[in-house]
């Protein structure tokens, strides 16, 4: 029986590896030192052959004589630095110097965690990738907040700032088609409607997923989080944006 | 065991919470969060979008860059492990809380019937005087379950030096030294007269693989 994660869910429930995960690291705690080193390159690959990069951090959690963990250490960075790339890349915030800022921040984390058996790492071996995105967040908005000091915000005027001044820019989400947000569990985005909201131009893409997620588009209140202030645009283009994504979306159905 | 709401929390462990916790956010997950902790309100709606909008982009691909920076992170991490392992981990400042010392007597008594150790014992972890490295995961689970504290809590205390400890949970004699030397756990069984057979049965019990 594995070492259990102590990390819980907001309901409190504990959070527990995949199956997947949990059969890896089964077979792989069996091995020998030199055997799980061949196993990790891939020289000596069993049935299950693949080592995914959860269980490898859950190995390194374990305690390995030291030539395992360095294999071990290896092949997890450099996952992490190319899932660490690739979403700074999505956000459009990659540079090299905010890689390295969440590479050394993870290895840190990760020598610590050797050392005092610190639960945050615990969040890796559950979904490594989704960890990632939110360990590097804060370097996400520092990137940001960076490039704003030279870059300019000011919205510009497109055609969207030309809808009428009258229009409802508080229109509740309830009023997008049916099927938008599926029962029981509100907001929930379905496979289907991923589809077609990957489908939608990339501006319209953010309205479309922030409405999903039930964020307001605009509010009275400066410290409310809308739509209008995530995706720094005016009210009347967020309203363009919406009836847009209303439109093309009319004819979706779950 | 440990919940992250009986803390002050960091906003990178919410978000790692937030996005582990479901295959895909929700508006009724987004707004959970948001009521647990409306000080992180603007991260989250920002991040619970940033994890819709990873759906619609290709899976990552090793790049030289990636691999290169990865290589420089390879050996930030054995810098940092050769730190830790030659000053131990960083030590927490002067205000680091004792969560064992706030305990009124006889809640003292309660934490000690209840991890089921001597009472020499759980003092010596009250006051930091039995070395970090030696003390089972599972009676550090055990302690943070008891104290109501994550266990991030308990060990930053373990982790802080002794002498802080004595400092925060008593006064010093005249003339007693202010270092206080630590023991392993096990020693600290062995000197709270418990047999060898009572040390191997409460290294079972707290023994981290079962």
């Amino acid at each position: 029986m594995a070492r259990k994660l102590t990390k819980k869910t907001l309901a409190g429930q504990p959070f527990e590896r995949r199956q997947q995960v949990e059969a890896q690291l089964a077979e792989m705690r069996k091995l020998g030192p030199t055997e799980l080193i061949d196993r990790l390159r891939g020289s000596s690959r069993g049935p299950h052959g693949h080592c995914s990069v959860e269980a490898m951090v859950a190995l390194i959690r374990d305690g390995q004589p030291e030539p395992v963990v360095n294999e071990l250490v290896s092949r997890v960075l450099s996952r992490f630095s190319t899932v660490a790339a690739h979403k700074l890349h999505v956000r459009g915030m990659y540079s090299q110097e905010a890689l390295e800022n969440v590479n050394s921040a993870f290895g840190e984390a990760l020598a610590f965690d050797i050392v005092t058996k610190s639960e945050s790492i615990d969040f890796f071996e559950v979904a490594f990738s989704k960890a990632v995105a939110g360990f590097i967040h804060s370097e996400v908005r520092r990137e940001k907040s960076r490039r704003q000091r030279y870059v300019s915000t000011t919205p510009t005027d497109d055609e969207e700032e030309s809808a009428s001044d009258d229009t409802d820019a508080f229109r509740d989400v309830d009023k997008l088609p049916p099927g938008w947000l599926s029962d029981p569990e509100r907001g929930a985005l379905t496979e289907q409607l991923l589809t077609q909201i990957g489908a939608l131009p990339e501006k319209l893409r953010k309205v479309a997923i922030l409405l999903g997620l039930g964020v307001q588009i605009e509010s009275i209140d400066p410290s409310e989080t809308t739509i209008a202030e995530e995706c720094q645009i005016k009210r009347r283009a967020v309203q363009y944006r919406q009836d847009q994504v209303v439109e093309k979306l009319a004819n979706f159905k779950e | 065991m440990t919940n992250i709401k009986q803390s002050k929390p960091q906003v990178d462990e919410v978000l790692m919470q937030f996005a582990a916790e479901q295959s895909l956010p929700t508006a009724a997950q987004l707004h959970r969060y948001i009521e647990e902790f409306p000080q992180f309100k603007e991260e989250l709606v920002e991040f619970a979008a940033s994890l819709v909008e990873d759906e619609f982009h290709d899976k990552p691909v090793e790049t030289q860059a990636s691999e290169a920076a990865a290589r420089l992170a390879v050996s930030h991490f054995h810098n940092f492990r050769y730190e830790f392992a030659k000053k131990g981990a960083p030590v927490p400042s002067v205000k680091t809380q004792n969560p064992i010392s706030r305990l009124s007597r006889g809640e003292f008594g309660q934490l000690v019937e209840r991890l089921q150790l001597p009472k020499q014992v759980v003092t010596k972890l009250r006051d930091r005087q039995i070395r970090y490295a030696t003390i089972p995961g599972r009676l550090i689970d055990a302690l943070a379950s008891a104290l109501e504290v994550t266990r991030d809590i308990v060990t930053a205390h373990l982790l802080a030096s002794p002498q802080m400890a004595r400092l925060t949970t008593s006064s010093l004699g005249p003339g007693e030294p202010r270092g206080t030397r630590q023991e392993s756990f096990a020693e600290a069984l062995a000197s709270a007269h418990l047999s060898t057979e009572q040390v191997s049965e409460v290294m079972n019990r707290f023994s981290d693989v079962t």
